[in-house]
């Protein structure tokens, strides 16, 4: 039954590859749970043992396979010490540092022991024991030597992805090591996850132009990333490439030497033979990645080009704009945002509604014809002719003045005339230049007889009086009839004079700044 | 002109129209998108006959989107039309519709050039956006007469939306309706997705490429007439006026 199913195959046939995997967790967990609690009566209490795995492993990788060197205890002592003191600021005497150096060394290696996890093989239907160990040692020449175990270095690569180192060179450090140590079929899964490890720098490729395409600013920083973390390590991958390759046609070449035994051979040959496969597979995608790398920066740079030319444009704040609508205490104003974003509307309709209006509409049974309205007559009014109103208007009320004082008495001057004309307004009339052009048109004739004047007009002065006369109002001065006498230049009337009448008289015009006075001649007014 | 550029513009304006999906990153009607961006006659025809009819064109990511804008009086909706669309009956529900997609819209952009890079929204995180933002206005709402409200005013808006329990009563998967907070979200969801705007997977709403092209073109484009409210509101007022 389970042959058929793969999920059930899955379970079963591939349990023990995932127990082996997890395995490669189990010394670190199993070290953390490491308290110094019994250590010196819990005296380093304060240490914590996951870090200080982690520390002393990336210090093995470091010496045995970037720098090539076998570590020594002296070595180890160095730099564990080193980290005490840097880290959990201990400052001990030697004696005691060399002695917790040893406990810790001493749980890393299990006390020499390979650390150790029963699981159930479904397969076998037994229980196996799986092993690992994290340090390794070898004597040689009378010295012990140390070195970072293969499962250590991949349980310290997948803890973390490494972003300072390349990965594919890590990687290909740890399939350096399975070579060498012989073990094809693991140096094929890390081959594999080399393989992937170049897929997943494409993808990331891709992610770059994406990021690039919303937003510049965050893209260039991606970019930058990518080039630090992808790009820089090329060269160096592509040398361990070859070198690997060559490993393999060594490992190939011996191989076929040692034909002893006939399945092992054809068995190691068929593991190199599909790691040498899959390795090739490696390089020519390593190859499309540089490709792609060259496409990412042309693409990134006319990407940025495109942005410079852009970045003046500001761009359209939403929240600007609810805010702007709140103001306006509108909420149907959103939906000019919501409308521009929908579909085409291709199904066109008519609207009911309108055929009430095609019912209800009344249609006119004849054509009216276009209404011409009145037009006012605007009337201009010049200057002259608003002057001429004023001193029509002046002139009247002086003149009527003049008549009723000449019907009540038979003789007056000037003077007693400019007292009455004061007393009825004021000193003001003084002021007013119409007063003195009347004196000046009354002053051209010497006699009036009004019943003539009505008839025939000689003056501007008689044509005024003879409108004034033309209205009913005024028809008791119809009859009037007199006569002015000039007192300055009239010499024989001098017998006439009377005493208080003077021969000039003087007019005091007040002036806002100051009073200007000025004469003329004495009139006099005889009714007779 | 050359009848067959001609012919082109028309094939590629009638696939804009009917809403088909111009995209040479999707595949689909590659041959008009190349038509469009490589052939100037064809190029030119399309974009005036566009013109002509008030609609606007992007090219975003290798891919042709059209708009209507906010009025246009043919291929555009009103707001009666988007109350059938979305199955309401009132204006105020239609306006915390409105409110929710802008919502929904600005939890992916604040401006139309600043992207928030977030993936899919979800129904609760929408109805939280929702309650944070009327905040300020639900606190203030005991204090207001109720009868006095314009159906249009944020206040109202408030109240509708405080009045909702945040799932109905009757089940417990989300329906769309008008009965719960996330009924009137799962309305404006279906809305969106029916405008090809979102899409949904497993209660995750994912924005489309339509989506991302219009909001950061349309209204980059459009912004400094989109401010002018006082204008749209005469405008608008005016139009009520002839209505009568």
């Amino acid at each position: 039954m389970t042959k058929n199913n793969p999920m059930l195959d899955d379970i079963y046939e591939n349990h023990q590859e995932r127990i082996l995997n997890l395995m490669k967790y189990l010394p670190f967990f199993k070290l953390q749970e490491t308290s110094f609690h019994q250590y010196k009566e819990g005296r380093y209490d304060g240490l914590d043992m996951g870090y200080i795995v982690m520390g002393v492993l990336r210090f093995f990788l470091e010496e045995n396979n970037f720098n090539d060197r076998r570590v020594t205890y002296g070595d180890y002592l160095q730099f564990v010490t080193g980290l005490l003191r840097r880290d959990f600021n201990l400052f001990i005497p030697p004696e005691e540092e060399k002695e917790l150096a040893g406990y810790i060394f001493d749980k890393i290696k299990n006390d020499g022991r390979p650390f150790t996890m029963d699981y159930f093989d479904p397969v076998e239907k037994k229980t196996k024991t799986a092993r690992m160990k994290l340090i390794d040692s070898t004597l040689k020449d009378g010295v012990m030597y140390y070195d970072i175990t293969a499962d250590a270095i991949e349980f310290y690569l997948e803890t973390k992805e490494v972003k300072e180192g390349s990965r594919i060179n890590i990687k290909q450090l740890l399939l350096e090591k399975m070579i060498e140590t012989k073990n094809f079929s693991g140096g094929l899964d890390v081959v594999r996850q080399i393989n992937s490890e170049v897929n997943k720098l494409r993808m990331r490729k891709q992610e770059v132009i994406k990021t690039l395409g919303i937003n510049v600013y965050e893209g260039v920083k991606a970019l930058e990333e990518f080039n630090r973390t992808g790009i820089r390590w090329f060269e160096e991958e592509q040398s361990a490439f070859q070198k690997n390759r060559e490993l393999i046609a060594r490992a190939k070449e011996k191989a076929e030497e040692s034909q002893t035994d006939e399945g092992a051979y054809k068995m190691a040959y068929e593991e190199i033979f599909l790691l040498e496969n899959e390795l090739l597979k490696a390089i020519s995608n390593h190859g499309k990645l540089l490709s792609d790398c060259m496409e990412l920066q042309v693409k990134a740079d006319e990407i940025i080009h495109k942005y410079k030319f852009s970045r003046l444009k500001n761009a359209f704040d939403f929240k600007g704009y609810l805010e702007k609508a709140r103001k306006f205490n509108d909420v149907s104003l959103l939906g000019n945002l919501i409308r521009p974003l929908q579909k085409m509307k291709t199904k066109q309709s008519f609207y009911i509604g309108q055929i009430d209006d095609l019912l209800t509409q009344t249609v006119k049974e004849e054509e009216e014809g276009e209404k011409l309205k009145e037009e006012e007559v605007v009337m201009y009014r010049f200057e002259d002719e608003e002057e001429e109103e004023r001193i029509g208007e002046n002139y009247t009320a002086i003149i009527k003045t003049l008549f009723d004082t000449l019907l009540v008495r038979e003789r007056f001057d000037l003077q007693e005339f400019n007292e009455i004309l004061e007393l009825k307004y004021f000193d003001n009339i003084f002021r007013n230049s119409d007063y003195y052009s009347f004196l000046v048109h009354i002053c051209q004739k010497k006699e009036y007889d009004l019943s003539e004047v009505k008839k025939h007009q000689d003056t501007f002065f008689e044509g005024i009086v003879s409108e004034m006369l033309k209205d009913a109002k005024n028809i008791r001065y119809l009859n009037l009839r007199f006569q002015l006498e000039l007192l300055g230049d009239m010499e024989e009337t001098m017998l006439d004079f009377e005493e208080h009448e003077t021969e000039r008289i003087s007019h005091v015009i007040t002036g806002v700044d100051q009073d200007t006075e000025f004469m003329t001649s004495n009139i006099r007014f005889i009714r007779y | 002109m050359n009848n067959r550029n001609f012919e082109r513009a028309m094939d590629l304006f009638s696939a804009l129209i009917v809403g088909e999906e111009v995209s040479k990153k999707a595949g689909k009607n590659a041959e008009l998108y190349d038509a469009y961006t490589s052939n100037a006659e064809v190029n030119e025809i399309v974009d005036t006959m566009l013109k002509k009819l008030g609609l606007k064109l992007y090219d975003s990511n290798e891919s042709l989107f059209v708009s209507a804008g906010d009025h246009n009086r043919v291929f555009g909706f009103s707001n009666e039309e988007l109350k059938r669309m979305m199955g309401l009956r009132l204006n105020k529900e239609l306006y915390l519709c409105y409110y929710i997609i802008y919502n929904v819209m600005t939890m992916f952009y604040h401006t139309s050039a600043s992207y928030t890079y977030l993936e899919y929204v979800k129904t609760e995180d929408v109805i939280e956006a929702v309650s944070a933002s009327l905040k300020n206005v639900t606190d203030q709402i005991n204090l207001l007469a109720r009868n006095e409200l314009e159906e249009s005013s944020f206040e109202l808006l408030a109240i509708t939306w405080d009045e909702q329990p945040v799932l109905g009563k009757e089940d417990a998967a989300i329906r769309a309706s008008r009965g719960s907070k996330a009924g009137y979200v799962k309305t404006a969801f279906n809305f969106l997705i029916s405008q090809n705007l979102f899409a949904e997977a497993e209660e995750r709403y994912y924005p489309t490429e339509r989506f991302h092209a219009l909001m950061r073109h349309y209204f980059e484009e459009e912004r400094g007439r989109l401010f002018e409210m006082e204008q749209e509101l005469m405008r608008r007022g005016e139009e009520e006026d002839a209505a009568y």
